[in-house]
């Protein structure tokens, strides 16, 4: 069953044309990718799907209904939630009132102690230093917080954008064993990334985006598998 | 504990002293007292909406001058409980109507416009003086005492005291907070900014209003050039610097100091006051960026108490 349906959307920014008519879905309980060199409407993407940004013609169905009007916080009411691109933790705030802040929507007020023990399972090292301002907290952690922030709002489909951007190669490995490890908890994820070798090892269901359009699509190991598409557009 | 304890008993003191002062000290010593209790409720409600969220308004005078002009409007026709409750609350409504359109405006120009309206109410005000009513301000008579007051903006103060720390330590404070440090990330968390930048400006609105209520009263006499004197506003953010915007003591601190001082320079060389809050400015800019309070919080005093916590330990375990 689609959690997600998206069709033909197509985005402006700042007067450009950004995403053309773009149509995908994703299958619940997925881990599905989206794949593409430089600016071709990845973030952008996902940023509307969650609503930051409008789109100028199409539809975003989620659980079979239609979001496209909606704002920001009624969709994460629903259960979407963006871990945007480069942490965005919330510096000057502590490491737990960032995570408090992620449960915010009504829908997850009641439950944030137990999502803040699952958090801290997860992440042991931000209930070390649950305390200290998020600032300080090295590359690595950062990306953690931001993730825990994201399953603090207890989502049905969580879009990671560039998680593994900037973290040392031994956290990007744990980065991706965690991210299937959430997956296996029921979460469907819609991940954005650089790290194309993983990624295509984990996602189920991939889609090639090149200058705003979706030009392929496939399952992951397809998709490695087929020589043209990886020398056309993913540089591999 | 023991710190908790220590605190506990100065804030207690000081309530006394602060319940006391206009029936033990001098006529003098109590309207300086309620100068400073004055700004205080002023940067401390301008806190709620600018120290939280990093909207820095530089219109929170105004809502003083409409308290003010809600007073002189309807003097001697209401009861004075009713009079300066009223005040407070048409500065929430006129935040409320404004805000939504306002809060918008990021950055900068959110800066420009707070000054832009606050200085378009000023000048229809006076318009309005001139050409329809034909006056130039207008005079309070009978008055209350400056001892009741005192204790008008004493309750108001603290009220607004008590306000930025309830908010600052709930949900909604910590909302607030994450629109301060990124407002985009807040949204796509589930943040409604708009409708809690919203709320914040409101209630911030509401203290200037009552306490510019009561200050027409003390000034018996007011004209819109006085009452939305700009400086108003710029003195309060600079109360509000000084002290420190990350703290709730710091507007505190702030507004203190500089009322005192604004008394000391008054008395003695008049017309120094603004040239000395310009170099304050400049300096607090520079050197002092998280003002009094930041400077307090990241010297001397953590490491006396954290002394002190240590030498405490160590004498219990040895029991």
């Amino acid at each position: 069953m689609a959690l997600l349906q998206v069709n033909s959307l197509s985005v402006y920014y700042n007067g450009i044309q950004v995403l053309w008519d773009a149509s995908f879905t994703v299958e619940k309980g997925s881990i599905t990718a989206l794949v593409g060199s430089n600016s071709s409407g990845k973030s952008t993407t996902m940023n509307t799907v969650v609503g930051l940004l409008k789109p100028a013609s199409g539809s975003i169905i989620f659980q079979e209904e239609e979001i496209t009007g909606l704002g920001v916080y009624q969709r994460v009411e629903r259960g979407i939630c963006l871990v945007p691109e480069g942490r965005r933790i919330f510096p000057h705030l502590t490491v737990k009132e960032n995570l408090e802040i992620g449960s915010y929507v009504q829908r997850c007020r009641r439950d944030m102690h137990y999502s803040l023990e699952w958090v801290y399972d997860l992440f042991p090292r931000l209930k070390e230093r649950n305390k200290q301002a998020a600032g300080t907290l090295s590359g690595g952690e950062q990306q953690m917080l931001a993730i825990g922030r994201g399953l603090m709002s207890k989502p049905t489909l969580l879009m990671l954008d560039e998680p593994s951007i900037g973290l040392a190669p031994v956290i990007v490995n744990l980065l991706f064993e965690l991210i299937v490890g959430i997956n296996n908890k029921g979460v469907t994820i819609l991940i954005v990334e650089q790290n194309l070798q993983k990624t295509l090892q984990i996602a189920q269901k991939v889609y090639v985006l090149e200058t705003g359009k979706i030009v392929a699509e496939g399952r992951g190991e397809e998709l490695l598998d087929c020589e043209d598409i990886k020398k056309a557009y993913l540089g591999m | 504990m023991h710190m908790n304890y220590i605190k506990t008993a100065v804030i207690a003191v000081l309530l006394l002293v602060l319940f006391l002062i206009p029936q033990i000290a001098t006529t003098y010593t109590t309207s300086v007292a309620l100068n400073i209790l004055m700004w205080i409720g002023m940067a401390t409600s301008w806190l709620i909406l600018a120290g939280f969220t990093g909207y820095i308004s530089l219109g929170h005078g105004a809502f003083l001058g409409i308290g003010a002009y809600f007073v002189a409007s309807y003097w001697q026709i209401l009861p004075l409980p009713i009079l300066i409750l009223l005040s407070g609350i048409v500065c929430v409504f006129v935040a409320a109507i404004v805000g939504y359109p306002v809060l918008r405006v990021k950055g900068p120009y959110f800066v420009i416009l707070t000054l832009g309206l606050s200085e378009f109410v000023k000048y229809s005000l006076i318009y309005y003086e001139v050409n329809i009513r034909g006056t130039v301000g207008r005079i309070l008579l009978k008055t209350p005492s400056i001892e009741d007051l005192y204790y008008w903006i004493l309750v108001i103060c603290l009220l607004s005291i008590a306000t930025a720390y309830l908010i600052k330590r709930s949900r909604f404070g910590l909302a607030l907070m994450s629109v301060k440090d990124d407002e985009e990330v807040a949204e796509a968390l589930g943040v409604n900014a708009a409708l809690v930048k919203w709320k914040a400006f409101a209630i911030s609105a509401f203290f200037p209003g009552m306490i510019g209520a009561v200050m027409a009263m003390r000034w018996t006499y007011i004209d819109p050039y006085t009452v939305f004197n700009p400086m108003m506003s710029f003195q309060v953010t600079i109360m509000a610097f000084l002290g420190g915007i990350a703290y709730l003591h710091g507007p505190i601190i702030g507004a203190t100091m500089l009322t005192l001082l604004s008394q000391y320079l008054w008395a003695r060389y008049p017309n120094f006051y603004m040239f000395a809050l310009g170099v304050i400015l400049i300096f607090v800019v520079m050197f002092l960026p998280q003002g009094l309070a930041g400077l307090i919080s990241n010297m001397k005093l953590p490491v006396l108490l954290n002394k002190y916590k240590v030498e405490n330990k160590s004498l219990t375990k040895e029991k």
